[in-house]
């Protein structure tokens, strides 16, 4: 406006040249006259217009653009999504607000940015940040046509369009997208400017940025980018929605033929180039984000973890390109998952029937969906190697590694048994089994085991539940809660006998960290799951601390060790039975809740604890006895088959203190021909045969025949 | 005659006849036989001449009857129609079971006939018409049942019942001067007959020990009855078996248990007791005894319970009726059980478990016994823990005396006792003992402790027929004289009750805490 006043005020300063010709005196000074008042109206008008001109520009901030909005532009690098790496490196998860991936201009191939320049901008290196000529094209096509046709903005105003200002469609925004266009251009150099309107601007499907458009709609680096694809992209930046080709395939073809067309004739590809171009399909790929492809619920948990790693820091960890690597194994995690899916025909088959308590349409009842957790950590560090959540991440989200409060049943058998060894017992001790009634409480066991006797250790690895309640009863509830806590459970434990068959609930996550326990000699690790975070510069802003600060005493070694061979028995004699092949390198334990709503398996190797579960989220019985033995373990062992390939275990050597001998698992007595029992060296199984030997279980043998011979 | 006497038992069954009354029938019908066939003459051989008879060293007559008619036979009378009449009626008395007897010696046995016993093949009732014939048997007569050896025979199944071993070991240890002859017989009754015919004849047994399978019990009682030989049998009266002054059983019997139980009961002023017991024969003995011992000494018996110990349900529900808690008893206060605690849970916002209910066991007694082995007791105890019951005495019998009993120690047995016929293992026959356990005074080890019993009673079998064959100067026939059977005596002595059985002393233990253990001590 003030441009155009000046040139009108130039017009009449040569009319007024050219009347002070003598000949046309009376004339001239007449038109003199009037056009001095023209003038001087003109003036007077024109000053009016520019000051109320300055006044609307002060007015809506065209003269107090900030510097720092420009500037802080150019750090747009920062604005990175947070990603997740596995411990071998390979990125399992992202976090973002908006999906970016930066890529600098050096890392944005020639024909991307070829592209873009064709259909947005191709005088860009030649304005100054307005290009009015093209801006005059537009205003009067859009005079003409009453709508917008074609676009008259710079990249520069894009960028102060998208980036600074509001997308409202005022006089207002467009003076000021000018002004702070030309503002920008002369602070940020063209390069700065292509950078940030190549990574900043959104381009569909979530993705801001050509990089992350390049990952989102074609699964490639940017700098992979072919030039039908980079077509694509460019063709984006006007109106992401409408030419998004997973949505509209053939408008985005139409858009790209455009771009295409621009770049043939902007010179920057040449005929046979297009038409290579323009016949060559695009290759989309679906869009499955990278959090779902390896371990969901595992990134779904550092996520959640992040915080408790940061703390404030956090806040920002969806868009502040943090670097998080994690515990993960991708080995473990795959051998993990796939161990489960191995069991689906069984999980099909108990789902027929398995119901919860709702009705159908046809007012049956419905069939429960059988569910299925493992989690896979290293005792000696406490990092978590591998963690399924369930069946499928894509029916349930939800984490029963770490969220579900479940039964553990039997497999809380170890704390027990521990905490016998601590008070005295010895694995050879003989217990009478019969049924128990401790204040009325009276605990279920198989009736086929009643009127037998047995050793603590045979009653152990046969998950016998009387003779466990009287261990309970005799070394005191309250030790063994209180050695539960220091093992690493962290739920709740009721203060009941009951809790000593696992009526307690918990999670996968406190039974890890107590089984952990026991492999890694008796030192508690907390379950981790990032070891380091760093920013997108590099710098380490968490770095865990090494295993061995962090690991704690809880338990002597030699108490360790006698659990563990106790769960080893598991394996070669008890309810583990069906792997017992893998037991020359693993340990573990079943467990089984009530009515089998919960079937578990705790095993693990010296350096690595796998803890499986089978149940029901509605925690329904689950019919025809199964058992962890028979539901969870086969997991397991699917599993530890798997593991060893990639991560053998190693030896375990008996710590000083502790020395093993043959015993007669039923009656305590030694026995060459008995099972090994481990004992403390202060300990001792009886030398002699047991009196019981005299009389054969489950017959109406007599002693001392003195009046039946 | 064994085979024959059942066959017409079995015969004279239902003519109310006693297996005596059949014996005897059999005996006269065979002593008609033989008198019918001499005439014929078929004897294999000619009637004994020239014999020359040698008297008895003993002038004691064999029976109390016919010691008379023996001792007043004079080799120098004149046949007479009265000595020919004595004559048949030793014939018919004595040389028929003899006869009967020899028939049954080993074939390969070699006997130095000095007494002329092969007239005892031929004797027919024909040679009493004969002076010498009849003079040659009655002397061989009053030998046989008057002279014995000093020897004692002792026939058991050594290689069919291995327990028999511990029998011959305990009965050895009583044996300073080697006067036991011992025999297997296999558990086959003709063996026992052979053998018996064996010790009889040809080495004149003072008295013989065997009897260890019931089977054996009736021809043990027929010789022993016939041949006036002290017979000991290693078992117990069998029912309605004959009473004879000869037949003795030496082993320890249902009714000696229950009185020591019963006596238990009194000392520890327990007056009202149930019993609980396996359900097999000598438990069930055991418990008839004990229940008709007990009324007479004034202890009430509430229950007599049997259950299979095999099975754990059948343990619950014989203890559930010793406390009123069998399923159907008590209902309505089960119902009222039900309802109450259905309110407390509702009023308390909990899930109401059925589990948690149960009716309170209703303990009448003052004891319980168990006649049973410790093993099956412990699991008994466990299964009263489970009911509710958690202190009552328990009283039990020789198949306690274990350390299973009290090792590991279960709380519930303390003050508990129970009844043994061996007392302190230390007191046993010094060839006998065997150590005690190093932390148990009063046991020994398991795989001893049946082993102990039986030498035990071996030991007690041959304690009397030793003290019997060293009376040589007492006929054999009257060596039942000599059999203790006063009760006077201290308990480690022997005697024999009315009954013939022995009284086996009997020991009184009872269960103590000790530490964090348990222990017995010998009351």
């Amino acid at each position: 406006m003030v441009y155009n006043l000046g040139r009108a005020l130039g017009v009449l300063f040569k009319h007024y040249i050219y009347f002070k010709d003598e000949r046309f005196r009376s004339v001239k000074q007449y038109i003199y006259k009037i056009l001095r008042i023209g003038a001087a109206l003109s003036l007077t008008l024109c000053l009016a217009l520019a000051y109320y001109a300055y006044q609307w520009l002060n007015q809506i901030g065209a003269f107090h653009l900030e510097e720092s909005r420009i500037t802080s532009l150019k750090h747009i690098s920062f604005s990175d999504n947070s990603l997740v790496f596995d411990r071998s490196g390979n990125r399992i998860g992202e976090f973002f607000n908006r999906y970016q991936i930066f890529a600098s201009i050096d890392e944005i191939p020639k024909v991307m940015i070829n592209a873009i320049l064709a259909i947005e901008d191709r005088q860009f290196y030649k304005h100054k940040g307005v290009d009015f000529s093209a801006l005059t094209r537009a205003t009067i096509s859009r005079i003409r046509n009453g709508k917008i046709t074609q676009g008259g903005s710079t990249i520069t105003q894009q960028i102060t369009k998208q980036l600074i200002l509001t997308p409202d469609k005022t006089i207002e925004r467009k003076v000021l997208e000018i002004f702070w266009a030309l503002k920008m251009e002369k602070i940020l150099s063209k390069s700065e400017i292509l950078e940030i309107y190549t990574n900043a601007l959104f381009l569909g499907n979530g993705a801001y940025g050509v990089a992350a458009a390049s990952r989102r709609y074609f699964g490639k680096d940017v700098r992979d980018l072919k030039l039908e694809e980079a077509a694509l992209i460019a063709g984006l930046f006007q109106s992401p929605s409408r030419y998004n080709p997973a949505k509209y395939p053939a408008r985005a073809k139409k858009r790209q033929k455009m771009v295409l067309n621009a770049m043939q004739k902007a010179g920057y590809i040449n005929k046979k180039q297009l038409k290579t171009a323009l016949n060559a399909p695009l290759q989309y790929v679906n869009y499955k984000p990278v959090n779902y492809e390896t371990a969901p619920w595992f990134v779904d948990w550092v996520r959640d973890n992040l915080s408790k790693v940061l703390g404030d820091k956090a806040k920002k960890i969806e868009s502040n390109g943090l670097r998080i690597y994690t515990t993960l194994d991708p080995d473990l995690q795959i051998a993990a998952e796939s161990s489960i899916k191995a069991n689906e025909g069984i999980f099909s088959n108990l789902e027929k029937t398995t119901y919860i308590d709702t009705l159908n349409e046809s007012g049956k009842r419905n069939n429960a969906r059988i569910e299925s957790a493992m989690l896979v950590t290293d005792p000696t560090s406490g990092d978590i190697l591998a963690m399924v959540g369930g069946r499928s991440y894509k029916t349930s989200q939800f984490n029963r590694t770490h969220s579900a409060m479940r039964s553990p049943g039997s497999s809380f058998k170890p704390i027990v048994y521990a905490q016998a060894l601590l008070s005295g017992m010895k694995w050879s001790d003989v217990i009478f089994v019969s049924p128990v009634n401790i204040d009325n409480y009276k605990p279920r066991t198989p009736e086929s085991d009643f009127l037998t006797e047995t050793t603590m250790l045979r009653a152990f690895y046969r998950s016998m539940n009387t003779p466990t309640i009287e261990i309970a009863n005799k070394v005191g509830i309250n030790k063994i809660i209180q050695l539960a806590k220091n093992l690493g459970m962290t739920s709740p434990i009721k203060n009941e006998l009951g809790s000593a068959l696992g009526s307690s609930d918990t999670t996968m996550f406190d039974l890890a960290r107590v089984y952990g326990t026991f492999t890694n000699k008796g030192r508690k690790q907390d379950l981790i799951g990032i070891t380091k975070i760093e920013t997108s510069d590099g710098a380490t802003i968490y770095e865990r601390p090494l295993p061995s600060e962090t690991a704690v005493t809880v338990v002597p070694e030699q108490l360790a060790f006698l659990i563990n061979e106790g769960m080893r028995s598991v394996l070669i004699h008890g309810t583990g039975h069906n792997s017992s092949e893998l037991a020359a390198i693993a340990t573990g334990k079943t467990g089984t809740s009530n009515e089998s709503s919960d079937n578990w398996f705790c095993g693990s190797t010296a350096n690595t604890v796998a803890t499986v579960w089978v149940g029901t989220d509605e925690h329904v019985a689950i019919p025809g006895n199964v058992t962890g033995g028979g539901l969870a373990l086969p997991i397991w062992d699917t599993f530890l088959r798997k593991a060893i390939q990639t991560r053998p275990a190693p030896i375990v050597f008996p710590p000083k203190g502790v020395y093993a001998a043959r015993v007669d698992s039923q009656y305590g007595n030694s026995s060459s021909t008995g099972v090994k029992m481990w004992f403390f060296n202060h300990q001792k199984p009886q030398d002699t045969e047991s009196p019981l030997q005299s009389i054969q279980p489950h017959t109406s043998g007599v002693y001392r025949r003195v009046f039946s011979h | 005659m064994y085979s024959l006497t059942n066959v017409l038992h079995k015969l004279f069954n239902s003519m109310s006849l006693s297996r005596k009354q059949i014996l005897i029938l059999c005996f006269y019908s065979s002593a008609a036989l033989s008198q019918n066939s001499a005439p014929i003459g078929e004897s294999k051989r000619p009637p004994i001449q020239g014999t020359k008879a040698k008297t008895s060293g003993s002038t004691d007559a064999p029976t109390t009857k016919d010691s008379k008619k023996l001792n007043d036979s004079d080799p120098q009378q004149k046949t007479s129609d009265k000595n020919q009449e004595d004559c048949l009626k030793l014939f018919n008395r004595y040389a028929v079971p003899y006869k009967d007897l020899w028939a049954k010696r080993p074939k390969d046995l070699k006997i130095e006939d000095t007494d002329g016993l092969n007239l005892i093949e031929d004797m027919t009732a024909q040679h009493c018409q004969e002076t010498e014939t009849r003079k040659e048997f009655i002397t061989l007569l009053t030998k046989l049942l008057n002279q014995h050896s000093g020897k004692i025979a002792v026939i058991l199944p050594l290689t069919t019942k291995i327990q028999t071993r511990h029998i011959i070991k305990g009965s050895k240890n009583l044996d300073p001067k080697n006067v036991l002859i011992i025999y297997d017989s296999v558990s086959q009754l003709p063996r026992l007959e052979s053998f018996l015919s064996e010790a009889i004849f040809k080495h004149r047994a003072s008295a013989i020990v065997a009897g260890y399978e019931s089977s054996e019990l009736l021809t043990l009682n027929e010789v022993s009855a016939k041949f006036s030989i002290p017979v000991f049998a290693i078992n117990n009266p069998q029912p309605n078996s004959v009473k004879n002054n000869f037949m003795y059983y030496t082993h320890p019997t249902p009714n000696g248990i229950a009185q020591a139980i019963v006596k238990a009961n009194k000392f520890y002023n327990h007056k009202k007791i149930s019993i609980l017991r396996p359900n097999d024969q000598h438990s069930d003995n055991i418990a008839r005894e004990l229940e008709i011992v007990a009324k007479s000494e004034g202890v009430e018996v509430l229950h007599n319970v049997s259950f299979d110990n095999r099975r754990a349900d059948q343990m619950e529900r014989a203890a559930r009726q010793l406390f009123k808690l069998a399923p159907n008893e008590r209902l309505d206060e089960l119902k009222r059980l039900f309802e109450n605690a259905k309110r407390h849970a509702a009023a308390k916002g909990q899930t109401f478990n059925p589990r948690m209910v149960a009716l309170q066991p209703v303990v009448l007694q003052d004891a319980i016994v168990i006649l049973d082995h410790f093993k099956s007791v412990r699991h008994m105890a466990k299964i009263f823990t489970y009911l509710g019951v958690r202190k009552l005495p328990l009283v039990g019998h020789f198949e306690w005396r274990s350390a299973g009993l009290v090792e590991p120690f279960d709380p519930v047995f303390s003050g508990s006792y129970f009844v043994d016929i061996i007392g302190n293992y230390s007191a046993v026959p010094e060839g006998l003992r065997v150590p005690a356990l190093s932390n148990q005074p009063l046991l020994i080890s398991h795989d001893k402790v049946e082993q102990l019993d039986f030498s035990m009673i071996g030991y007690r079998a041959v304690q009397t027929p030793v003290n019997l064959s060293m009376a040589k100067s007492k006929p054999r026939r009257k060596l039942d004289s000599l059999i203790p059977r006063t009760s006077g005596i201290s308990a480690e002595e022997i005697y024999f009750n009315d009954a013939n059985t022995i009284n086996w002393p009997t020991y009184q233990f009872e269960v103590v805490p000790r530490g964090s253990g348990g222990s017995i001590i010998l009351k």
